[in-house]
């Protein structure tokens, strides 16, 4: 059930160049949240109104961990918040990754890596086989990657670190040593989550992609962050907050 | 404890002034493990209309300096489903229910309202003729005195209920639209629906809505809101009800002074699911502090 809990931050450090990793209490949902889901945070007396998601990086005990890039007003404010200070925090919200085969493979652009974290550390203690495909535009932009659990690829696209050029490229490089059946879950930016999409499409493989969307809620009400769904017998509209974040490639279209 | 009853007619009285807004509450349900439904004097629904309606397609929202910009375009599940889905908790609903209904022509408002007049549990119904963001059957209506007085007349003749209008303030004089909804028979005017807005991408040079234009919110517009309803006070009979902006018990406050009789808290839920209770807080220590009993007793009267 979802809560809305004023807490404080436990620990915000910086872990790579503008991104930072925030644990806060949370203990009413934190035996109950599933990778995949993600919280609101609020700032309402800032004259940017919408409370910010994020993705659920962590859970260690009582508490969860988000993973954030800095890049405007309200991430430039956070960045700067010490332990102690007080946060407004709704969560879970939005739906789960769907775990079907016993090989699973993680595809993330960036800050895209958060829900990924959790996600790995979930199929971590379930003993499954993990590859972690990570890619940034750069070394200093990549985030420790001593969380992950399995085979890590990272891709860099100034090949400052392993390979150079997009992690979709680093992925379709290693697809075949991947046995079947396998699903790869994503989250990153729309031109690689689009490419990795059409990837899918020619290598029949389950993909299930995490997107972001502007929300104003967070909660289905406001109805802002519709996108384009593709099922012929269903409404051709879906909320990114409370259909997904999590979608299957199905249901997507990147034509 | 001061008494927060405000009456808009003899059959209708709200144990308090704060309402939702239209649009930012759902159906009333969705959302009531988190905003208590209970502290508000009354719900009003999302928009409903005769048959469902899908909505603009995205981007739909943009964020703005204090404000929001929407174009949803009055998605719904229309009004057989509202009935089949939402019948059972809004009877059970100890505040007021209000039903806002959109419509592409007379008949549908018409039609809409009879389906629901029966009904014990609505105890209003709020007439939105007044959204910038779609073709027809919006603002259409709330921009022409006659057209808006035929609509209102029809609707006055098939119901009983307590008749809201929801005027727009995208028009030259919002006061000649406020009395052409009470010359022909409306219980109350409720303004302001949003501002008409726009916001470009730089990087993109794309607008950030897909409709270019849409409906501005939130605390931007609150100024707005307050001129107009400071305006219309003097030149109505019937009680406005106050919405644009509202963020705060004291914005409250402000719009009671104004003439406000009650008020409508919409972008404010979303940034703050607190805010309802947060403004009753503050209205009652006010009102101590004040030595005001009645909070009706402070409606329009701002001193100019």
């Amino acid at each position: 059930m979802r809560v809305l809990k004023d807490t404080t931050v436990l620990s915000n450090r910086m872990v790579a160049t503008d991104t930072y990793l925030m644990e806060f209490a949370f203990p009413e949902i934190s035996q109950s949240v599933q990778p995949g889901q993600f919280v609101n945070f609020y700032f309402p007396e800032r004259p940017q109104l919408f409370p910010r998601p994020f993705s659920i990086a962590g859970v260690d005990r009582e508490n969860l961990t988000i993973l954030y890039k800095k890049v405007g007003c309200l991430t430039s404010i956070m960045s700067q918040w010490q332990p102690s200070q007080k946060i407004r925090v709704l969560g879970p919200l939005g739906n789960t990754f769907n775990i079907k085969y016993n090989n699973h493979v993680l595809i993330a652009g960036g800050v895209g890596l958060a829900p990924l974290l959790f996600l790995n550390q979930k199929l971590a203690n379930l003993n499954y086989k993990i590859w972690n495909f990570v890619g940034v535009r750069s070394k200093d932009e990549l985030p420790p990657l001593s969380l992950l659990s399995g085979e890590k690829y990272i891709a860099t696209e100034d090949g400052s670190v392993e390979y150079c050029g997009t992690v979709v490229d680093c992925l379709r490089n290693n697809l075949g040593a991947i046995p079947h059946p396998f699903s790869v879950y994503a989250c990153g930016p729309e031109a690689m989550l689009s490419a990795l999409w059409h990837l899918s499409r020619e290598n029949h493989f389950d993909l299930q992609l995490s997107l972001e969307k502007l929300m104003a809620c967070g909660l289905g009400i406001c109805q802002g962050c519709a996108i384009p769904h593709f099922h012929p017998s269903e409404q051709p509209l879906r909320l990114v907050c409370q259909d997904g974040p999590v979608f299957n490639a199905n249901e997507l279209d990147w034509k | 404890m001061t008494d927060f009853r405000i009456m808009l007619r003899e059959d209708f009285i709200l144990r308090n002034p704060l309402l939702t807004a239209s649009g930012t509450y759902g159906y009333g349900d969705e959302i009531a493990d988190l905003i208590d439904p209970e502290l508000y004097g009354g719900i009003v629904t999302k928009s409903i209309s005769l048959e469902p309606r899908v909505g603009n397609p995205p981007p739909r929202i943009a964020e703005v300096t204090s404000g929001m910009l929407n174009s949803i375009g009055l998605a719904n599940i229309g009004v057989d489903k509202f009935l089949e889905e939402k019948e059972e908790f809004l009877a059970a609903y100890n505040g007021k229910v209000i039903v806002n209904i959109a419509g592409r022509k007379d008949d549908e408002y018409v039609q809409v309202v009879k389906k629901l007049s029966d009904r014990q549990w609505v105890a209003a119904f709020e007439i939105n003729v007044s959204c910038p963001n779609v073709s027809e059957g919006g603002i259409e209506f709330g921009r022409d005195p006659l057209i808006l007085g035929q609509l209102v007349k029809r609707l006055r003749h098939a119901t009983d209920k307590f008749l809201i209008i929801k005027l727009s303030p995208n028009v030259t004089d919002i006061r000649v639209l406020a009395l052409a909804a009470q010359e022909n028979g409306a219980d109350a005017i409720s303004m302001i629906n949003t501002v008409y807005g726009a916001a470009i991408d730089i990087h993109t040079r794309r607008p950030k809505l897909n409709t270019v234009v849409g409906g501005l919110s939130g605390p931007a517009v609150k100024p707005i809101a307050l001129a107009h309803i400071i305006k219309t006070y003097k030149g109505v009979d019937i009680p406005i009800i106050g919405i644009g902006g509202i963020s705060c018990g004291a914005d409250v406050i402000e719009f009671l002074l104004a003439g406000a009789h009650a008020v409508q808290i919409g972008t404010a839920n979303f940034f703050n699911p607190k805010v309802c209770g947060e403004m009753l807080d503050f209205i009652e220590q006010y009102c101590t502090e004040n030595k005001i009993s009645c909070l009706r007793d402070i409606i329009g009267r701002v001193e100019v």
